[in-house]
């Protein structure tokens, strides 16, 4: 499967690709605000999961799986192992010990450098935000069409301009990738390999003979664009117009929006009976609730 | 080939770390559950609440330091102060009537108006402040900084605190006081003991300046014309002019200072419980280095008595260490602890004192009327004494490392006779209970176990006795 396309929308008939970009809008706003309010594990938990099982009755090809995976795998562990090194709450217990104490210099320097129990964990919660917001961006990126995605933003009365960036950097990033793969071909059959650089000095030339090509197409595109753009009266011609969102899915919005709502209220309260501004006895079951879920 | 072994290898490093994260999730969930529904009904008490007094860290077996907190009850009320600077009042059911947060402080101790109109809160913090409380409401009545006669080092983290609070008719006492470090490394103590009266809008000083001494607490009588304050000094230094074992007020003016000679091999006297005054004033009883002693309202000293003689044994002094003096009834009770090691408090004891963890009951003429052994597999962090029960709070288990001997044990006031036990998952460090042992309150702490685990939380459990 060539790069390019596995970033963009090959089209599709599942259920997700179905929906209105409106509500794929309001979903991937929806998990956004809730991987950033939300601290339970659990929960967190629950969310990437159910964004897993969106992705899994999109019927993806397994090179897009492939891609998901290994970006949520490279997400997770490296939250994980450098919240474990540079983990500084109490109780700490450390598990690996990468340089001791009584290590020459780098020992009496550091203290010591371990990677912490506490660490990992308080780590995977974090990595859990990340991967649900990779999750809700490729679902909505995989399953939407960006014309129909720019008629839907701007029918949510985003301005013209903005809107044309949004779908345009999403849609530069295929086309980056793309270009990436073309200058790393060049570059093999050329006889250097970037990716098997072992020397410092041999990745340096590396990345230069990489990048500055990639940068000056980079460059070029976006002059070809704008020249196009403007040529066709960018910004000029009335707000293109999106299809109607059903009743039933803007039903279901309005009552993800209230949900919402609701959510950050809670939290709020809990927030302040947690910093001791507010307390209600008789909340005391929704202090106990609110600590295990959100 | 390469290619499908590296997909075999991403699926299964997909689905191992999702099924980490997994458990992760499960884990936290099943911790926070675990320490909701950590409660332990006994045969003769039912769990009544469980309020989580949030969260604090938890310290492990090495640490000198550890998590604080007062609890208090009288009448219809518990008392509960946090380490968060949190004051919270109970009714009886663990219902909460109101809550207050004071500060940045950490509250060490709490004392109720006999007459309960107010609720009297020591904190350490950069101010050290004194407070005394609605009780109807928790609204601010009178704050006093201690900062203001006994300094604050921010920078050092040298604060003052309010160590002891006792309550009378009309007044109230309170000892407070500064560790501070000098530049010759030497710890020394700045403290005083204030009464303060509700028309006074500054507490009267006794005496009217700065003692260097550390101190164990302060008690008065009912009426609140006499009181006493112990001294809580490790090492004698040269010079020191507060050097006695216990000083007695009265008419709020100091009048002695009496000292109980140091027994060897110890080079002073050491009270690490408060003295205790009788209700009506009339006598002190104390008890520090293995020695029971009672005074009269004078400071006369009518009797002293030798529970646990200090013995040498591989060079190693051991004797078990007063706890604390109270009165039940018309008795004098004398609470011994665990057997103490002078060269580290922290290791087992080849062998234990006979008279380790066990109350002794005097007359007043200090004729020993009862002695009860009890067991506790912990320190005994605190005691609280009501008409017809006494509360050991046990905390950690310092020399063996054990974890499930934590909780209160419950001891009939009238012979000592062991009445229940309530055994809690972290250490107890306060218990109060009403007056006839009818409903109780303990508050645990979170403790970090060797292999990393913490066990128990802050949290306080209300407990109402079964009926018959």
């Amino acid at each position: 499967m060539a790069l390019q396309r596995l970033f963009v929308n090959g089209g599709g008939t599942s259920v997700v690709h179905r929906l209105h970009d409106v509500t794929k809008l309001w979903l991937t706003a929806s998990f956004t605000l809730l991987a950033v309010l939300l601290d339970s594990t659990a929960t967190l938990y629950g969310l990437f999961c159910l964004l897993l099982a969106l992705h899994g009755l999109c019927g993806h090809p397994p090179a897009r799986w492939k891609l998901l995976m290994a970006l949520i795998l490279l997400s997770v562990w490296s939250y994980m192992l450098t919240q474990s090194v540079f983990y500084q709450q109490e109780p700490r217990t450390p598990l690996v010990c990468l340089v001791s104490r009584d290590a020459p210099l780098l020992g009496g320097w550091t203290d010591g450098v371990y990677l912490y129990q506490e660490g990992l964990r308080y780590g995977a919660q974090q990595s859990l935000r990340a991967s649900i917001l990779l999750l809700a961006g490729f679902l909505l990126s995989w399953t939407s069409d960006s014309r129909a995605l720019l008629r839907t933003l701007c029918a949510l009365r985003l301005p013209y301009e903005i809107a044309f960036m949004i779908v345009t950097a999403t849609q530069f990033l295929p086309v980056v990738a793309d270009e990436l793969q073309s200058v790393l071909l060049a570059q093999k059959l050329r006889g250097s390999n970037l990716l098997q650089a072992r020397r410092p000095g041999a990745l340096r030339t590396g990345l230069r003979q990489t990048l500055l090509p990639l940068l000056s197409r980079a460059l070029r595109r976006a002059e070809a664009l704008a020249v196009s753009v403007t040529c066709r009266g960018f910004g000029c011609g009335g707000t293109p117009q999106s299809p109607p969102q059903p009743a039933l899915q803007r039903a279901a919005c309005r009552l993800l929006g209230a949900l919402l709502l609701t959510l950050l209220a809670c939290k709020t309260l809990s927030a302040l009976q947690h910093a001791g501004f507010y307390y209600e006895p008789e909340l005391r079951w929704f202090y106990d609730l609110a600590r295990l879920w959100l | 080939m390469k290619k499908r072994a590296f997909s075999w290898l991403l699926i299964t490093a997909f689905i191992l770390t999702t099924a980490l994260l997994g458990r992760y999730a499960l884990q936290d969930l099943f911790a926070v559950r675990s320490a909701a529904a950590d409660a332990a009904e006994t045969t003769r008490y039912a769990k009544r609440a469980e309020i989580m007094l949030g969260d604090v860290k938890a310290y492990d077996y090495n640490s000198f330091a550890f998590v604080q907190g007062a609890l208090r009850q009288s009448g219809a009320f518990f008392a509960a102060g946090t380490e968060r600077g949190d004051v919270l009042l109970f009714d009886l059911q663990g219902k909460l009537l109101w809550q207050k947060n004071v500060g940045i402080g950490k509250i060490k101790a709490l004392a109720f108006d006999p007459l309960e109109r107010w609720l009297f809160v020591g904190e350490e913090s950069p101010a050290g402040n004194f407070y005394a409380l609605s009780l109807a409401d928790g609204a601010e009545i009178h704050r006093y900084a201690l900062a203001d006669v006994l300094g604050s080092d921010a920078a050092k983290r040298e604060y003052p605190a309010v160590i002891g609070i006792a309550a009378a008719q009309g007044c109230v006492y309170f000892a407070a006081q500064r560790r501070v470090v000098g530049k010759d490394r030497q710890v020394r103590y700045h403290s005083r003991v204030g009464k303060w009266t509700p028309d006074a809008a500054r507490p009267v000083w006794i005496p009217d300046e700065t003692m260097d001494t550390a101190l164990s607490g302060v008690s008065c009588n009912a009426r609140g014309d006499r009181a006493v304050f112990g001294t809580n000094n490790w090492k004698s230094a040269a010079g020191q002019r507060f050097s006695a074992t216990v000083y007695f007020i009265a008419d709020g003016a100091l009048r002695r200072g009496q000292t109980l000679p140091p027994k060897a091999p110890y080079q002073n006297t050491t009270l690490s419980g408060r003295p205790q005054m009788h209700a009506d004033g009339s006598v002190v009883c104390l008890t520090g280095d293995g020695r029971a002693a009672l005074y009269d309202a004078a400071g006369q000293e009518l009797w002293r008595r030798a529970l646990s003689q200090p013995q040498e044994l591989d060079d190693v002094s051991l004797n078990a260490v007063g706890v604390k003096a109270c009165f039940l009834a018309e008795r004098a009770a004398f609470v011994l602890g665990g057997t103490y090691n002078r060269n580290n408090y922290r290791l087992p004891t080849p062998l234990e004192d006979p008279n380790a963890d066990t109350l002794f009951l005097f007359d007043a003429q200090g004729r020993l009327l009862a002695k009860q052994h009890f067991a506790a597999s912990g320190v005994v962090e605190s005691v609280e004494t009501t008409e017809s029960l006494l509360l050991l709070a046990i905390g950690r288990d310092l020399k063996h490392r054990q974890a499930d001997g934590h909780g209160v044990l419950l001891l009939r006031a009238t012979d000592g006779v062991f009445y229940d036990r309530i055994p809690t998952r972290g250490p107890c460090i306060a218990a109060a209970a009403t007056a006839d042992g009818a409903h109780l309150a303990v508050l645990e702490a979170p403790l970090q176990l060797p292999s990393g685990e913490i066990v128990g939380a802050y949290r306080l459990h209300f407990f109402a006795r079964k009926s018959a």
